[in-house]
């Protein structure tokens, strides 16, 4: 019981290291559907076993890593970390499952997932700076060699661009880190990077600032919001599917939760004089990227603008101030992430098929391939927040909390929602009806098509279940985190 | 007096001797043989460090011995040792047998153990000249090669005038203090400003740091690659344990804190910026090595013995990583016709996905991305300079870092995402450069994971 968090962690990287060393594609496979597999059953069996009614964190280990520095190996969750571990765990099986038909250097590809699988398990379980830094890091170097080396045309570009970037984020995340512990010695004669230990802290309000902005700056790469969102659309055009996916639903929350778990309660003075800020720039985020959406004809880059539309509701609700819209945003990390994966999948076997993903080539495909056209509907419409589905719930929580402070900002984010319908509904029709747009060539051509496999099939059926679980029966995933939203919260 | 204190010493100094009659009687016929005893002599001397009770002096004060300057001892043996163990395959390959290689490295070591343990500034001229003249020797040494040539001479040039400037130097600080020996002055005047000067240029230049860099990048590109890996790291070590001990005295002079910060930040923006330029990859680690010399410079501006903790586990692990990738590249130099070209180096990945792997690896630590051991150096000397006040030269810092992991990251995608032209037969690292490779590797990881074995050992 004690170590089934720190199991769930590291099990991933030991099987990459066996995935390195045994180097046999089956072996590879199975191992890594497995370790996904087990990973995902004991995030469950922890979330089934979590006190719904204890504020403090749950199943924390700690121990003394590099006394010198005041580091320790300090892992707890709480119900946000819980529900986006078992999100990590979850998408990371879908995507393996996907990729089972991978060709091209399949153990490299899996040993690459299964470390970047270790860092996000880390990045939400981490109650140490120093730690939490280290995973936050060890995520770069698989991505980069996901987009670069299983990517399509641009992928150089890609790669460069996302690891930049973050690169830069990071950086300015540690400047942040480094000026809050040094207060943190400087006030109490201890050097220490431990979380709790900083959150009983109350820092001075230019601190609050200057670390508020640091780690801001870390935090908004990575979300992406406006205006460092650039490297997203590149980096998930370019991506390979199982990859696009892992990002959307996974590496995209880390910034999120960044906000919610460090700048929230850490700065909670700074959070409340600059909300404006982050309220202006998620509007933008929201109102703007769908645009951008809909002018797009290159449907993984549509969904990628899309991502960022939506990632801007939560950093809204994140910073309404209020306890529904923190849930709804904590909520909808969840929602989104299971949302967004099913539309990169659907993208990627498109791709798959008819080796393109611009608009123009597509068309009438839902007659040829017909089981694909309804996971996709199903898929866009838990994005577009379609009642009964996982989008829905914390959309609706986002807008109903954020109203009550703020009722014109609200009903500006509520246009992003009108929006996000009609740039997926725009191009549902593109690819899946307007048959007599499409040449005689194409037609013939797509009487060939085949229609989804089995493990298309099991992971399609995989996000849809946990779509419908989460928008029919939200209340053990609300419930879940109430107390991390009042502790953020100061109540 | 007390003769363990100078024990590894003694034992580097017999191992020179024995190395030399070898040659002297087999010639080139003992080469391989030679380079084995010469990496096991400072393993030995490694071992003889724990028969060493500290602190103490000897020799009329010449010699002391403490904690912090037995790690330094025993990182500089470790290195010279897997340095010496990796080199023989790659100047046979280079049809360049010196029966003298093996022993040059190790009077070098023998001159930079002797800095280490010394108060005195006669006494460290002394040593460091030791040094010098042996890697002055040791970068020509290949045969028929003009440019090797030409960097031998370019540093020798070099490193004659930083070898003027310290003897200046020392003699101003003699004039002003009355001593040799490096103890506390508080007082200030113009002859003890000028040996500060003269000090910081002359050993500015050793640690190529911005106005004295000229030299890295064409000895890089010239030197053996063996050779660059030792002349990188170890006397760049010894050399960050003398300014840990300057800076104790220097840094109460007020101009200590300009000076020091305007060379750091111009050697690493300069660097930086310079090694974008860069077509060879030796160049691109001259200008790394000019940059990392900003990075640390920045550690040394204030006397704080955070800061200079964090200093010396940066340099130490470093080191390791130089030594690490300069190895492989010593491994991929052994094919014919291989330049350092970066257009070398593209499709690395596809012939040797290991040693792609590792350089890439060594890369990465470079970049500062954890868990490599460098990253928990520049989080320490972040820290440092935040905790001094310093926090505009702390962003100066993440700046720079910023901009440098975009040549790094150059040669990544050269290795790992384009396609080769040149078809160059398959790279084999021979069991000395494997050891080399393998060791710098682990030290990376290990200490990243586990910094506290050696931040427990750098005590005061």
């Amino acid at each position: 019981m004690e170590h089934l968090l720190s199991a769930a962690i590291f099990m991933p990287l030991l099987s990459a290291l066996l995935v390195g060393i045994v180097r046999n594609e089956k072996f590879t496979k199975l191992i890594s559907i497995a370790t996904a597999l087990v990973v995902f059953i004991i995030t469950l069996y922890l979330f089934l076993n979590f006190d719904w009614n204890i504020k403090d964190f749950q199943f924390v280990s700690k121990y003394t890593w590099i006394p010198q520095l005041g580091i320790s190996y300090h892992i707890g969750v709480d119900g946000m970390a819980l529900s986006l571990l078992l999100l990590t765990s979850f998408m990371f099986l879908v995507a393996f499952i996907w990729s089972l038909k991978i060709e091209d250097r399949p153990n490299l590809y899996y040993a690459l997932f299964l470390g970047l699988f270790t860092a996000c398990m880390g990045v939400f379980s981490a109650l140490d700076f120093f730690l939490f830094y280290l995973f936050w890091e060890g995520m770069l170097i698989p991505m980069y060699f996901i987009i670069g080396l299983w990517g399509h045309d641009r992928k150089v570009y890609a790669a460069n661009k996302f690891f930049v970037y973050t690169f830069f984020g990071s950086l300015f995340l540690l400047l942040g880190v480094a000026s809050i512990v040094v207060y943190g010695y400087l006030v109490s004669g201890q050097i220490s990077f431990d979380y709790m230990f900083h959150k009983n802290l109350s820092y001075p309000f230019w601190l609050q600032t200057l670390a508020f902005f640091l780690f801001g700056i870390g935090f908004a790469v990575k979300i992406p919001m406006w205006p460092v969102h650039t490297w997203l659309p590149d980096a998930h055009v370019e991506a390979p599917t199982a990859g696009s996916v892992i990002l959307a639903a996974v590496l995209l929350k880390m910034g999120t939760y960044g906000f919610v778990r460090y700048s929230l309660p850490l700065f909670p003075e700074a959070s409340k004089e600059y909300v404006y800020i982050i309220f202006v720039l998620s509007l933008i985020a929201i109102i703007y990227t769908a645009m951008m959406a809909i002018a797009q004809t290159h449907i993984k880059r549509l969904i990628a603008y899309s991502s960022i539309s939506h990632m801007g509701l939560v950093t809204l609700g994140t910073f309404a101030s209020n306890p529904d819209a923190l849930n709804g945003a904590i909520f909808m990390m969840v929602g989104h992430g299971i949302s967004s994966a099913a539309l990169f999948m659907a993208a990627g076997f498109i791709y798959d098929r008819i080796h393109s993903y611009h608009m123009d080539d597509l068309g009438g495909l839902a007659k040829y391939i017909p089981n694909l056209a309804v996971f996709f509907m199903i898929a866009g419409l838990t994005s577009i927040g379609f009642p009964g589905l996982a989008g829905f719930v914390g959309e609706f929580l986002i807008l109903l909390g954020t109203f009550e402070k703020f009722p014109v900002w609200a009903f500006i984010a509520g246009i992003g929602m009108i929006l996000s319908a009609a740039y997926f509904l725009y191009m549902y029709k593109k690819v899946m009806f307007e048959e007599e747009t499409i040449s005689d060539y194409r037609r013939e051509k797509w009487k060939k098509l085949k229609d989804i496999e089995k493990h298309h099939w099991v992971s399609f059926v995989l996000v849809t279940i946990a779509s419908l679980l989460l928008g029919l029966y939200p209340f053990p995933f609300v419930k879940v985190m109430e107390q991390t939203t009042k502790y953020v919260l100061g109540g | 007096m007390d003769f363990t204190l100078i024990l590894p010493e003694i034992i580097l100094f017999i191992g020179i001797l024995l190395i030399f009659f070898l040659d002297l009687f087999f010639e080139e016929k003992s080469f391989k043989f030679n380079v084995f005893i010469g990496g096991l002599v400072p393993i030995a001397a490694l071992i003889s460090l724990f028969f060493i009770n500290y602190p103490s002096t000897t020799l009329y004060n010449m010699v002391y011995v403490d904690g912090l300057n037995l790690l330094g001892k025993g990182v500089i043996y470790i290195i010279s040792s897997i340095v010496i163990f990796s080199l023989y395959d790659y100047f046979e390959k280079k049809r360049s047998v010196f029966g003298e290689i093996p022993y040059l490295v190790l009077t070098s070591t023998l001159g930079l153990s002797l800095l280490l343990s010394s108060n005195n500034l006669g006494m460290i001229f002394m040593s460091l000249e030791l040094s010098s003249i042996s890697i002055y020797i040791l970068v020509g040494m290949l045969k028929k090669d003009y440019l090797s040539k030409e960097g031998a001479f370019k540093y020798l040039i070099m490193g004659s005038l930083a070898t003027a400037t310290f003897a200046i130097g020392t003699a101003f600080y003699y004039a002003s203090t009355g001593t040799m020996f490096i103890k506390e002055y508080m007082q200030e005047n113009s002859l003890f400003m000028l040996s500060m000067f003269f000090l910081l240029s002359a050993l500015a230049l050793k640690i190529s740091a911005f106005p004295f860099h000229m030299w890295t990048p064409d000895v890089y590109e010239s030197a053996p690659t063996p050779i660059v890996s030792y002349l990188a790291t170890v006397p760049k070590i010894v050399l960050y344990f003398l300014l840990a001990k300057l800076v104790f005295i220097f840094s109460y002079t007020k101009a200590w804190l300009v000076l020091v910060s305007v060379i750091a930040l111009a050697s690493m923006f300069y660097a930086n910026f310079a090694a974008y330029a860069q077509t060879s990859f030796q160049r691109i680690w001259g200008y790394s090595s000019i940059a990392h010399a900003g990075y640390f410079l920045l550690a040394l501006t204030v006397a704080k013995k955070e800061l200079i903790n964090a200093l010396l586990f940066y340099v130490i692990v470093y080191s390791f990583a130089t030594v690490g990738a300069f190895t492989i590249m010593a491994a991929l130099e052994k094919r014919q016709g291989f330049t350092h070209h970066l257009l070398d180096y593209r499709g690395l990945y596809k012939d040797n996905p290991g040693m792609a792997a590792l350089l890439a690896l060594f890369l990465f630590a470079f970049i500062g991305i954890p868990p490599m051991a460098l990253f928990v150096g520049k989080l320490g000397i972040l820290m440092g300079l935040v905790q001094s006040n310093l926090t505009p030269l702390a962003i100066a810092f993440v700046i720079a870092s910023i901009i440098s992991a975009g040549y790094y990251l150059k040669v990544i995608v050269y290795m790992f995402l384009e396609e080769g032209e040149r078809k160059f037969t398959p790279a084999k690292a021979s069991a000395g450069e494997s050891i080399a490779i393998l060791v710098s590797a682990l030290a990376v990881i290990l200490l990243g994971i586990f910094p506290n074995i050696v931040l427990s050992l750098l005590k005061w």
